[in-house]
């Protein structure tokens, strides 16, 4: 089968699907009928066994990976950038619901001055956090906005997509704290 | 190894941090590249980790003072993608190497394990 027609396939109806799980609000519920195996850091362990972990990007593995997160509503990130460390995983993403916060106000006012110079350093700045983190939607959305962060931007149009792509992120990111908080 | 670290994003700043002090690494935290050469002036760092883009000073006037500084030290760039060109400036001025970003952090570990002495 095509993998490139395959991937395209998977990423709109995952994102079909992202869409609808935020709107229903029951990320928490969806996680906790899909709970942690006791075996998780086995898991780990097989995955880094294999050679599995930490790997460059494969366009083979991306499908079944994006599927997976899309799924679990989980981005993938998040696994390589914490990997089995659980008391860094509190850390991580209180840190990152401060920086998300953070970049609200940060855009707001940038967008209230039109400043151009400000908009573009917080847009790339949100690129890279929200690539770290596995936001991808919304690292992709202020990678749009920063390439065409000049005078004539249309600063309340580029507030609106950020906020809401912010906001979705923000979700995502409490329900796993919560998911993590049940847990324990 | 004392490890300076120059990123403005405080996710990746303090993951490296997490990461390099598990490793049993000292490390001090730099938020923008004013801050960050000032502290290379003032400490004997034998490692440098630093963002391109930031506050008051990018990571290639970094790379400029440490060699007007006079001083020997391997700096590893974290460049975001679409900045080849300034990455291939970096190793103009001096950067012994660079990774591109979002990272996995056991990367960048291996990377840093290079400049261990043995």
């Amino acid at each position: 089968m095509n993998i490139s027609l395959n991937k395209t396939f998977i990423k709109c109806y995952c994102k079909y699907y992202y869409n609808i799980c935020l709107f229903l609000n029951n990320l928490v519920a969806i996680m906790l009928k899909y709970s942690v195996p006791d075996n998780k850091i086995g898991r780990l362990n097989k995955f880094e066994f294999f050679d599995l972990l930490n790997r460059g990007k494969d366009p083979q593995f991306d499908v079944f990976a994006e599927t997976a997160c899309l799924i679990a509503n989980c981005p993938s990130s998040l696994i390589a950038m914490i990997g089995g460390d659980d008391d860094f995983k509190e850390i991580f993403l209180n840190l990152l619901i401060n920086e998300l916060n953070q970049t609200k106000n940060d855009i707001d006012t940038a967008a209230a001055i039109k400043n151009t110079g400000d908009a573009k350093m917080i847009l790339h700045k949100l690129k890279e956090t929200a690539g770290t983190a596995g936001l991808f939607s919304l690292s992709e959305c202020a990678l749009k906005w920063e390439k065409k962060a000049d005078d004539n931007m249309d600063f309340s149009a580029m507030k609106k997509e950020i906020i809401e792509e912010i906001t979705i992120g923000l979700n995502i990111i409490k329900s796993l704290i919560k998911y993590n908080q049940k847990l324990c | 190894m004392l490890i300076l670290i120059a990123e403005d994003d405080e996710l990746i700043l303090k993951t490296i941090e997490h990461k390099l002090l598990k490793e049993g690494h000292e490390v001090i935290l730099t938020r923008n590249g004013k801050e960050a050469i000032e502290t290379l002036q003032k400490n004997n760092v034998d490692l440098a980790i630093t963002d391109i883009m930031m506050p008051f000073a990018s990571g290639i006037e970094i790379l400029s003072a440490i060699q007007s500084m006079g001083k020997q030290i391997p700096v590893i760039m974290l460049s975001s993608m679409g900045q080849e060109e300034v990455v291939l400036n970096a190793f103009d001025l001096g950067a012994s190497d660079f990774i591109v970003k979002p990272f996995s952090p056991s990367e960048l570990m291996l990377r840093i394990k290079r400049y261990i002495p043995k």
